[in-house]
């Protein structure tokens, strides 16, 4: 089977910084999460799955095909859904309206068809009581909804969906975390992210991004792996540790290798491990 | 969630070299209607309704066939049209488009496209100058028979004044360009600035300054507006230019940003081609 995406060795430069320095991907079907700190080269990489932008060097094969002919990119982008980190909207369009210009421009010509193709996705992230609403007079989360909309056009085999859940709220991500697992069915769908919990609930597959490089690969609980013995819940703050934070209940938490005193070992989460991958103890994990 | 329209389902097997007729017909009927509810292209059609009032001595039937009376709703459709043309710059929806099937040229060839909407307005407009009654009788009961050519160019030179509008939204995409170029084709208006006969003159799309007048018969001599009528000699010559000019601005619109060698070829074109009806014209 056709790997949806498949990178080597991927390098990109923005002016003078090495935004993406050698990142390889394979990517099948399911939900694979992009995380990362600001910077770390996350929205670059988004950017060249999406044919956006085109890589200096390395190899990226987007569902069995080269994004860098120019034969083969708009087969790409019929069977590409892709929703930026900045979605920009036409502030006087209502919902329907814009959802329907990118219609358009994914060549769904037969007008019936495509009205109804609109309305399916806008009621598939529950937009469709505000369809006819401009889209200036819509919430930030609801904007977010009419991107995500547009990225579901045309039933994609794969999905780029970059900080999709940046804005929402609980039961926004709640409902987003159904769509998306729903989706992720018979497709490929990359999120970007900031947000481990989502992270643990939706993706079969992590990456971590630090500085332009894959520091990680793996299943989620192959990132909370990367922390076991390294995560205690203490009485006292420690300065040894390479993370510290007084947690709800009182006490602190600690991650890193060396443990306060009388400090009890508990269980790694994901985002345990995703903190010493990329905090300040990322160089001694990554070594 | 895999149930998809089979229109859709299609979209995604089409060969990659097909022609975009139908996406671009689609956008056009979008760009089209926007353009028409657009407030600066109201204001140019308001303005130009102006041109009405019936002063009692032929001007409405002159401002129609010299063009003049269009001048406000095509300044209205080159400034609407431009902002139009910069929409997606201003939206910030660059990103999202540029990772479409469809590149760039077709929005523009359906901006360019949606400019046909404007025809039924400029053709209702010289209706009701007919109604009006002052467009086929001048003040002194003399009939005038205006030829197709004069009837065209009102039209024409809506759609060349957004076509430039869409062009100037491409070489500078700043908001204010519209609004400048209009100022800069009514400051070339102003008397003695571009001296008629010049040049200069065949580049301001107004015919009056570029027509060779004849005296309408019977005329009043006291009066200057009355007496002179567009030579349809002169009118294919008009067409022409406006004809030329809205092709140059399609396709210099259209070329790629990555081939400024295209661009240049055009603007060549341009330039050649206004050298050469100068020289045909006399």
């Amino acid at each position: 089977m056709t790997l949806a995406v498949k990178a080597a060795g991927v390098h990109k430069r923005l002016g003078s910084t090495h935004a993406l320095a050698g990142v390889s991907l394979d990517l099948g079907d399911g939900i694979t999460g992009l995380l990362g700190p600001n910077g770390a080269g996350k929205t670059t990489l988004m950017r060249v799955l999406a044919t956006v932008l085109a890589p200096d060097s390395g190899s990226v094969r987007l569902l069995g095909h080269d994004p860098a002919d120019r034969e083969a990119r708009p087969v790409i982008r019929r069977r590409l859904g892709y929703m930026p980190q900045e979605p920009g909207f036409h502030q006087r369009f209502t919902a329907f309206e814009f959802v329907d210009y990118v219609a358009i421009l994914k060549e769904m010509t037969a007008r019936r068809e495509r009205h109804d193709e609109v309305r399916r996705v806008l009621d598939l992230v529950g937009l469709g009581d505000v369809a006819q609403q401009r889209i200036k007079a819509l919430s930030g989360g609801m904007r977010r909804r009419v991107a995500l909309a547009q990225a579901l056009l045309g039933d994609p085999r794969l999905v780029i969906l970059d900080e999709p859940t940046a804005g929402l709220d609980p039961e926004q991500r709640l409902r987003f975390r159904e769509l998306i697992s729903r989706l992720a069915q018979d497709r490929s769908v990359l999120i970007s992210t900031h947000q481990t919990e989502d992270v643990a609930a939706l993706c079969h597959h992590v990456v971590v991004l630090r500085d332009g490089e894959t520091v990680f690969a793996g299943a989620p609980r192959e990132l909370a792996e990367v922390a076991r013995d390294r995560v205690w819940l203490a009485d006292e703050r420690s300065a040894g540790a390479e993370l510290s934070w007084l947690t709800g209940d009182g006490r602190h938490r600690h991650v890193g290798n060396a443990p306060p005193a009388h400090a009890e070992l508990v269980e790694p989460t994901l985002e345990d491990g995703y903190l010493l991958l990329v905090g300040r103890g990322s160089l001694a994990v990554a070594a | 969630m895999s149930s998809v329209s089979p229109a859709v389902a299609i979209a995604a097997h089409r060969p990659a070299r097909e022609r975009p007729r139908r996406e671009v017909a689609a956008l056009a009927r979008i760009e089209g209607r926007r353009l028409l509810l657009h407030p600066v292209f109201l204001l140019g059609l308001a303005l130009s309704m102006l041109f009405f009032r019936d002063e009692g001595n032929g001007a409405t039937w002159e401002a129609f066939v010299d063009g003049f009376a269009y001048l406000p709703l095509a300044c209205g459709t080159l400034v609407a049209a431009n902002l139009g043309a910069l929409r997606s710059r201003r939206d910030r929806t660059d990103e999202l488009y540029e990772s479409m099937p469809r590149p760039r040229s077709s929005r523009v060839a359906g901006q360019l496209l949606g400019l046909l909407w404007t025809l039924p307005i400029a053709g209702a407009l010289m209706a009701a100058a007919r109604i009006d009654n002052s467009f086929v009788v001048d003040n002194l009961g003399v009939l005038h028979a205006p030829s197709p050519g004069q009837l065209v160019q009102g039209p024409l030179m809506i759609i060349t004044f957004g076509a430039i509008g869409i062009l100037l939204a491409r070489i500078a995409p700043s908001p204010i360009v519209g609004a400048v170029a209009v100022v800069a084709l009514i400051a070339a208006r102003l008397p003695g600035l571009i001296p008629a006969g010049s040049i200069g003159a065949w580049l301001v799309p107004i015919a009056t300054d570029v027509f060779q007048y004849a005296p309408s018969t019977p005329c009043d001599p006291g009066t200057s507006s009355g007496c002179h009528r567009v030579a349809t000699s002169a009118i294919a010559w008009h067409l022409s230019y406006f004809f030329g000019l809205t092709l140059l601005a399609a396709a210099a619109a259209m070329i790629p940003r990555r081939r400024p060698l295209g661009f240049a070829a055009v603007a060549a074109l341009a330039v050649a081609l206004a050298a050469a009806t100068r020289l045909a014209a006399g």
